[in-house]
């Protein structure tokens, strides 16, 4: 366990080390996050469906989105127990609020350490190789063994509550309703529903719109950002006891924003989350979650707008609708132009 | 017409040095900053260092324009050739070769910016004012009180360069070699009253 | 065998990498903004920003500046946070260093250039040193006026009303401003600025010192310079001078109770100066003389 990142070499190589899933090579990266990506934008975790969709959407993301949830749509759904932070095996975890949190920082596989310049040496780009990569197998466990339950390391939101002289705002009401997933948003929704839009969100829109929140902040922070292996388990059919059928790496953030609080400067916690492990999804959601709680726009944009913004299914296809024929309905407006009613 | 002595310039480590001059002498008005470098463009001292502070900053699309004697002409377009700036009348330039025998009231016809674009205001190079010179009184940021100051520049060129930066943040900043070389840097925040 | 593709001969033919990683005309565009903001001090000077190996973000615009000052002769110091040892100051020291092949160093009182992002130094720097900020925010109007143009046009009639109504808002409702770091400052009597995200502490002490302050903005492409001997005073009314941060503790490593100190832990009463080389300092008993 330690506390600040310090820049040892002995770090920085056991984290990139752990890129891929345990045992591959670290030099024959794939394209594992682009399936997470489209996973998460999906709202299904089937690497393999999301793989095949690239192919076959000749890499576009939104394109493949659409055909893994098509896809998905098809199949008949199992309700799953729900899973809590018992379930969860942390493979990283890092705070840059307090050097020193309650269970630790975790360094894990950090995406900071990874060179920002190209690499021009020999690669393998079978296609093959270039869309599984090294982390075919989606649940390496690279923190191995040690690594924690979310259970035991607490969370830094619960801190900022706890601690005394610190106001925190009320969050929204998470809501008892359906499976968000099943239900459309509605003129009202529930901040359940708003994490479900978020965490689906497509990840330009959510960095976006992020980015136009945090310029209007006062502070935001990354009070904590965790990055694990969830355990989904369903009903045994006879049996009825909990069976696990999938481990699906889950990235999610804590973002301390500002509000106003009692009428004096506090705290409005944030909190995003997304399937796999593109972290800037589940940072972007958090901020935007944080945003919302201090009562305050996105961008100049209310809560429903802005859930609109990021639903990249519907967006994209709205764009690409521009190609339809609009023949009858721009002659319309062409009359319009061309025939002005009233005085000239 | 003289033979143009053969230019020694590393585009690197001399550009670099120029380059700090002209920050330390800036950050100091009325200071004396030496060690410039000498690209050999001019026999003189003092106009070659001020030709090298015009190699070590012009660009492609950067506008350099001259007012003085003919040797301050041949420099103005050398350095124009070696750099690829482009030549303009003096309302336009970002930059002003000024040498002898050029207009004093120089500082009233450069452009001197606008409240919203005050970096657009013109950076004039004095170099190869042979022994002019005169003290004046600086003010401002880098100054530490209100000292008199050396400046190789002629009365007349001082009283112009008041009147320029009379109203901040407009004004024209100045880049004042001696005529051995060395550099005063003279912003429009220290000279403006 | 296939013949190669031009972007593999690109890769196998380009050149070595130019003198502290930029090339030549990108310093030439820093380097004039630079100066032209040094004469207009805290007006934001605009700049046409590299790409850098570092995100945008990460302390870009402060990284163009540092690479187009450093010569090999200079001693550079990054820190980030007050920290030598963060990774991301480790990994610029090590771009900056070894690219303009200067040496690097995480001792203040040794550094010509010091890289820092969101601290100034807390040792008492020299007018010989050049003190390069990172400025994520460039624009001091930001979260009153969200267009950037109006904010423009503000700065242009000098017009900060908004500000100061934000500011007396805070006063009236909170009694002091809501905001911890990034606190505006008032340049030369003049310009308004963000003196990047640097806390309190340390945004009383930028007034008057003897060497200039660049601040880099490389995602918004702004260039603000500070020169030496300036006055720079927080926006604030005269009867509410601005507080600087509390501390819980002196510094549990080297008794200090006048310098920045963070919690280490929310609630765990262990305080610690952020400035680590400051620290070390103190803690060798050679504190520099003020």
């Amino acid at each position: 366990m330690y506390a600040t990142v310090q820049a040892s070499e002995r770090l920085i190589a056991a984290s990139r080390s752990l890129i891929g899933a345990a045992g591959a090579p670290a030099t024959a990266p794939g394209l594992e996050l682009l399936r997470d990506q489209v996973c998460a934008e999906a709202g299904v975790w089937a690497p393999e469906a999301a793989a095949r969709a690239l192919r076959q959407a000749r890499g576009d993301v939104g394109r493949a989105v659409t055909l893994v949830r098509v896809w998905a749509a098809t199949l008949p759904a199992h309700a799953a127990e729900p899973c809590d932070d018992a379930s969860v095996r942390i493979t990283r975890r890092v705070s840059a609020a307090f050097a020193d949190i309650p269970g630790g920082q975790w360094l894990g596989s950090s995406p900071d350490f990874d060179s920002r310049l190209l690499d021009w040496g020999e690669a393998d780009e079978s296609p093959a190789a270039v869309l599984d990569g090294a982390g075919g197998a989606a649940n390496g466990d690279p923190a191995g063994t040690g690594a924690p339950r979310r259970t035991a390391l607490g969370r830094v939101g619960g801190l900022l509550r706890a601690a005394p002289g610190v106001g925190v705002a009320e969050p929204r009401d998470p809501g008892d309703g359906p499976d968000p997933f099943d239900e459309p948003l509605g003129s009202n929704p529930t901040r359940e529903a708003r994490q479900a839009a978020l965490a689906r969100g497509e990840t330009g829109a959510l960095v976006a719109l992020a980015n136009v929140a945090l310029a209007g902040r006062r502070e935001a922070v990354a009070g904590e950002l965790c990055v694990g292996v969830a355990e989904l388990c369903v009903p045994h059919p006879r049996s009825g006891r909990p069976v696990r059928v999938a481990e699906v790496p889950v990235s999610e953030a804590t973002v301390c924003g500002d509000a106003e609080v009692d009428g004096t400067a506090g705290f409005a916690l944030g909190f995003g989350i997304s399937a796999g492990r593109v972290e800037r999804r589940a940072l972007a959601a958090a901020v935007i979650d944080a945003t919302l709680e201090a009562g305050a726009p996105v961008g100049g944009l209310a809560e429903l707008p802005a859930l609109a913004a990021v639903d990249g299914l519907a967006t994209s296809g709205f764009v690409d609708h521009l190609r339809l024929p609009h023949f009858a309905s721009f002659a319309s407006y062409l009359d319009r132009v061309r025939n002005p009613e009233g005085p000239r | 017409m003289s033979a143009e002595p053969a230019i020694a310039w590393d585009r690197v480590d001399d550009a670099r040095a120029a380059f700090r001059a002209c920050l330390d002498a800036l950050s100091r008005p009325g200071t004396r900053v030496r060690g410039l470098p000498m690209p050999g463009l001019a026999a003189d001292p003092g106009r070659d260092a001020g030709a090298g502070i015009l190699l070590a900053l012009l660009d492609r699309g950067v506008a350099l324009a001259c007012d003085g004697d003919a040797e301050t002409a041949r420099i103005a377009a050398t350095v124009r050739g070696l750099t690829g700036a482009c030549e303009t009348g003096v309302e336009d330039a970002d930059f002003v070769l000024a040498g002898p025998g050029g207009d004093p009231a120089l500082a009233a016809r450069a452009r001197r910016g606008s409240a919203l674009a005050p970096d657009r205001g013109a950076t004039l190079v004095y170099a190869g004012s042979g022994g002019r010179g005169c003290e004046a009184r600086l003010s401002g940021p880098g100054v530490e009180g209100t000292p008199a100051a050396a400046l190789p520049l002629g009365a007349e060129e001082v009283e112009s360069l008041r009147l320029a930066n009379a109203s901040p943040p407009l004004g024209v900043d100045v880049l004042a070699v001696a005529p051995d070389g060395s550099l005063v840097g003279i912003p429009r925040s220290v000279i403006g009253t | 065998m296939r013949p190669p593709t031009v972007a593999e001969l690109a890769a196998r033919h380009a050149r070595s990498a130019p003198y502290a990683y930029l090339d030549e005309r990108s310093k030439r565009e820093v380097r004039r903004a630079i100066l032209k903001a040094l004469c207009i001090p805290g007006r934001q000077v605009p700049f046409a920003s590299r790409e850098m190996p570092i995100a945008r973000g990460w302390g870009s615009g402060g990284l163009q500046v540092t690479l187009s000052c450093v010569g090999p002769g200079d001693v550079v110091k990054v820190i980030d946070q007050g920290d030598d040892g963060s990774f991301n100051a480790a990994a610029m020291r090590e771009l900056i260093g070894s690219s303009a092949d200067a040496r690097t160093t995480t001792r203040t009182a040794e550094a010509t250039l010091i890289q820092s992002r969101h601290r100034i130094p807390e040792l008492p720097l020299r007018a010989d040193q050049l003190l390069i900020l990172q400025l994520p925010h460039p624009e001091p109007l930001r979260r009153v006026v969200s267009d950037p143009r109006r904010a423009a046009r503000l700065h242009e009639a000098g017009d900060y009303t908004a500000a100061w109504l934000d500011l007396y808002d805070d006063e009236a409702r909170h009694g002091a401003p809501r905001s911890g770091a990034d606190h505006p400052v008032l340049v030369d009597r003049r310009a308004l600025a963000s003196p990047s995200p640097v806390p309190r502490h340390d945004v009383l002490r930028l007034s008057d010192r003897p060497h200039p302050i660049l601040l880099g903005a490389g995602r918004l492409e702004r260039i603000v310079a500070i020169p030496p001997h300036t006055d720079v005073r927080p926006l604030a009314f005269d009867d509410r001078p601005l507080r600087p941060e509390a501390f819980g503790g002196s510094c549990s490593r080297c008794g200090s109770e006048t310098s920045y100190r963070v919690e280490r832990e929310l609630g765990g009463g262990r305080w610690e100066c952020s400035d680590t080389d400051a620290c070390a300092e103190r803690r060798r008993g050679r504190e520099a003389p003020t």
